[in-house]
């Protein structure tokens, strides 16, 4: 018996100093700045972290349609709308509702919207599991980071002040025409959605609830990943939870996509042309609906706003407000 | 999806790897602890039942083809053991004179019984893995010959480790009915024996008198053998994560886009895939031998530092060693030892002397051995080619072997001596890196152009490099998968000479112990190939 609990403390012991060891690699391998040279993931979604407390009044998760397809800073320009687009590539849901949850401690948005393509996007038990001891030990996730470590790594303090200029946008203005036979066409089946993914939608829908946000979910248009039978899954999900539910694939919503043109890579994603169309759709909507402030006469918004759009001008030379598809 | 959905819908995938987290932090830990609560007489059925739901949750209902292969040894045993039984009876009461015509017709209907189950296995086995092969090449020959004529293609799941098991069923009928092992009567210790999970994704291949009755017979979990069946597992685990994961990306994108990249690449590519393949397997290896060491059983080993061998003939004795004997045992010498082979060896004796003459029968064994061995690892024109790639490698060895002798003798070589041994080990090595290349291509020509490149195109140019810059392998993975090779071969050749570096390690004081697996787990952690930007290699004989 003697020698049974020896080895239970033994292995206790080892564990321990095992958590201590993972902990101090943690620090040294967090990034220490916010930007992708500093080894961090996901730059711009992370740009949440450095905007002004309770500024954003609409925030956007989802994968790489919600940075192509929404502009925050037209949205700014045309309604005063402030937005930001915590999307990254191929994400799913278990990120998704971390950069819900990374968002809401110095923001409280009124509106939560959830780009539909990543409800479809299937995860593992394993994925999750990762996903959770990332967020507990960030050696996991910037494990790699010893690549490209410098002289700023050998401290442990981590400073995060970068401002991510398009609020989460990624401008693209290339062309490539989509062709759209069989896009949308009319279908009864039903691509249900799994699950477990309908679980973390519907968690995501709760904490919208409880922090007093609308949580509406939104297929932005693309011909590749979206298809009728999709768009019957996500009714069907929407009605079980009584979740709003906007299809901008559908000619009910009338977005006015203009395939040959508003497209960067045959239909998967919509470049600048299509963004732009999105967004006004999207300020209309909001405008319509009275959700969210027009927050540019406010001159602590004003400042800062326009001067992100001053940036974005210079560097794309293209004039938002005056840009019209 | 919760568990028990998982459960009802068998969909637990990810966990035929056992270095996946749904195996190593659930699968794994939830079995040991409920193993350690049931009382010691329920454990044999309590590992029965954890095999069983295992094999169901990576093939759902497919488990059925499992239970009907151990429904299949179990009565074919107990049939062969009647029939010797009554042998035995018969001869006993018959005249002398009677009694080899007996004996004879006993055995033919016992040889009856094994043709029985072996049509019953191996057919399920053709079926499953193998018919959609057959019939897509019949359908060519049908259209090259222009009858018109073609065969709708058959697509069958296959279970996972249906070649392993049905090769570990068929060991143990053939054993019976040569009197090897006494037919069990124990169906549960016959379906323990089949299907005990860490095995049966990827075997080892074990034979009924190595591993049925340990498993039937064991006892609690041990701390010592708790402690080195887990530093097995963390030992296989640094194999799989930090070189054969990272190795990925190189091996992926050369093989898929062949055709972008000059004859270097092609090399470099066949030795980064021999290095994943052995590191993926052996690393799997480690964590089977691993866990069954935590339930206090010995598993046979299957590998022998391969790397090391003079031939390739001694490269398949330390490669995938419980194929390579169970291909030995029950293809090789039944037909080198069958009464035609035999009558061929004295006649081709006289005539060809005492070398070449058995080396006749031999060869159509060795035939025999290398098509069965190509095509067990997979249904595809490759992996024909890579058995007969063997089989030509094996016979030529075989054939000059009097010459190179002759040979040294005369230019007074000492074939012991460090530097021809060393000589032998590279070319070795490169004729197996040559093999696993044609065994890893997207087909036969992808691997016959590749082979081409190297001879006629030896430079390092991609043609598109859009390919190249998508993934991503630089000096820093290189110097990792170098540095964890170095210690690899460190303890190879230890081993080798013979030293257990586990049990010298176990007898270290507890500072050397802990710092070196912290040490070895910090490695895997920080230096592991997981995560974003890296794409797991899938386990590679699973699909065998």
């Amino acid at each position: 018996m003697k020698t049974k609990y020896k080895n239970v403390l033994k292995a206790a012991a080892f564990m321990l100093g095992l958590v201590v060891l993972i902990e101090g690699a943690s620090l040294i391998f967090k990034p220490k700045r916010k930007y992708v040279e500093g080894g961090v993931h996901d730059q711009a979604a992370n740009g949440i972290l450095s905007e002004p407390e309770n500024t954003i009044d609409m925030l956007v998760l989802g994968d790489s349609e919600t940075y192509c397809s929404i502009i925050p800073l037209r949205l700014w320009e045309k309604q005063g709308i402030t937005s930001f687009v915590c999307g990254t590539s191929a994400q799913k849901l278990c990120y998704s509702e971390e950069f819900l949850h990374k968002a809401f401690r110095n923001q409280s948005p009124n509106v939560v919207i959830l780009e539909t393509n990543a409800i479809y996007r299937d995860f593992s038990v394993s994925d999750e599991i990762i996903h959770k001891a990332d967020r507990i030990f960030p050696v996991f996730r910037y494990h790699d980071r010893w690549k490209t470590f410098n002289d700023r790594d050998a401290s442990l303090a981590a400073k995060y002040s970068y401002m991510e200029g398009s609020k989460g946008y990624m401008y693209n203005v290339s062309v490539d025409p989509a062709d759209t036979t069989g896009y949308m066409k009319a279908d009864k089946r039903v691509n249900p959605v799994s699950k477990r993914n309908a679980e973390y939608v519907k968690s995501i829908k709760e904490f919208c609830d409880k922090k007093g946000a609308k949580f509406i979910l939104l297929s932005t248009p693309s011909t590749k990943n979206w298809n009728i039978q999709r768009h019957n899954g996500i009714v069907q999900l929407a009605d079980e939870l009584g979740v709003e539910y906007i299809d901008m694939n559908t000619e009910s919503a009338d977005v006015g996509i203009d395939w040959s043109r508003d497209t960067r890579d045959k239909g998967n994603h919509l470049n600048f042309y299509g963004a732009v169309k999105v967004t006004d759709w999207l300020g209309n909507y909001f405008k319509e609906s009275g959700l969210l402030e027009d927050h540019r006469g406010n001159e602590s918004y004003a400042e800062a706003w326009n001067g992100d759009i001053e940036y974005f001008r210079k560097a794309v030379n293209i004039d938002l407000a005056t840009f019209e598809s | 999806m919760s568990l028990a959905q998982c459960l009802m819908a068998g969909k637990v995938s990810s966990l035929t790897s056992y270095f996946s987290l749904a195996y190593m932090l659930g699968f794994l830990p939830a079995s040991c602890i409920l193993y350690s609560l049931m009382p010691k007489a329920a454990k044999k059925y309590f590992l029965l039942a954890a095999s069983l739901i295992f094999f169901w949750l990576i093939s759902g209902k497919l488990v059925a083809y499992l239970l009907f292969a151990v429904l299949i040894i179990h009565y074919a045993g107990i049939w062969l053991e009647r029939i010797a039984k009554e042998r035995d009876e018969a001869t006993a009461l018959a005249e002398k004179t009677e009694r080899k015509a007996l004996k004879k017709a006993y055995k033919n209907r016992q040889r009856f019984v094994v043709a029985f189950a072996a049509v019953l296995l191996f057919g399920m086995l053709l079926t499953l893995k193998y018919s959609a092969f057959f019939t897509v090449n019949i359908n060519t020959l049908l259209s090259l010959f222009h009858i018109d004529l073609q065969f709708e293609i058959p697509k069958y799941l296959m279970p996972i480790g249906i070649s392993f098991y049905t090769m570990q069923a068929m060991s143990y009928v053939f054993d019976v009915y040569r009197g090897t092992v006494k037919a069990d009567t124990n169906i549960f210790r016959l379906a323990l024996y089949m299907s005990f999970f860490p095995q049966i994704v990827e075997g080892p291949i074990c034979r009924y008198n190595e591993t049925a009755e340990k498993l039937w017979n064991v006892e609690s979990i041990k701390y010592k053998n708790l402690c080195f069946g887990l530093q097995r597992l963390l030992f296989g685990l640094m194999k799989k994560m930090v070189v054969a994961d990272r190795l990925n990306s190189i091996v992926q994108t050369v093989f898929s886009y062949h055709d972008s990249f000059s004859g270097g690449y092609a090399a470099v590519a066949a030795v980064c895939y021999t290095v994943q393949l052995y590191m993926d397997f052996s690393g799997t290896m480690d964590a089977v031998i691993g866990t069954a060491e935590i339930f206090g059983v010995t598993m046979p080993e299957n590998f022998k530092r391969p790397f090391f061998s003079r031939t390739i003939s001694e490269f398949w004795k330390r490669w995938h060693i419980t194929l390579g004997a169970w291909l030995k045992d029950y293809i090789f010498y039944p037909v080198s030892m069958s009464k035609p082979m035999k009558n061929l060896t004295s006649s081709a004796r006289k005539k060809l002397g005492n070398h070449f003459g058995p080396l006749l029968a031999g060869s159509a064994a060795l035939f025999c051995v290398w098509l069965f061995n190509g095509l067990w690892h997979g249904s595809a024109w490759n992996y024909i080619f890579f058995g007969m790639y063997h089989f030509v490698l094996i016979l030529t060895g075989n054939i000059i072997e009097p010459l190179v002798r002759a040979v040294n003798t005369k230019l007074h070589i000492n074939p012991e001596s460090k530097p021809y041994k060393a000589m032998q080990i590279l070319r070795t090595c490169v004729l197996v890196c040559i093999g696993e290349m044609f065994f890893r291509a997207t087909g036969l020509r992808a691997g016959l152009s590749m082979f081409k490149k190297i001879f006629t195109d030896f430079t390092f140019y991609v043609k598109d490099t859009d390919i190249f810059t998508r993934y991503s392998f630089d000096v820093h993975d290189v110097i990792i998968v170098a540095a964890v090779l170095i210690i690899i071969l460190g303890v190879s050749i230890a081993n080798e000479k013979g030293i257990c570096v586990r049990q010298k390690l176990a007898q270290s004081k507890p500072v050397v112990r802990w710092a070196v697996l912290y040490g070895l787990i910090m490695m895997i952690i920080i230096f592991g190939a997981y995560g974003i930007g890296y794409v797991p290699v899938d386990p590679i004989y699973a699909n065998f």
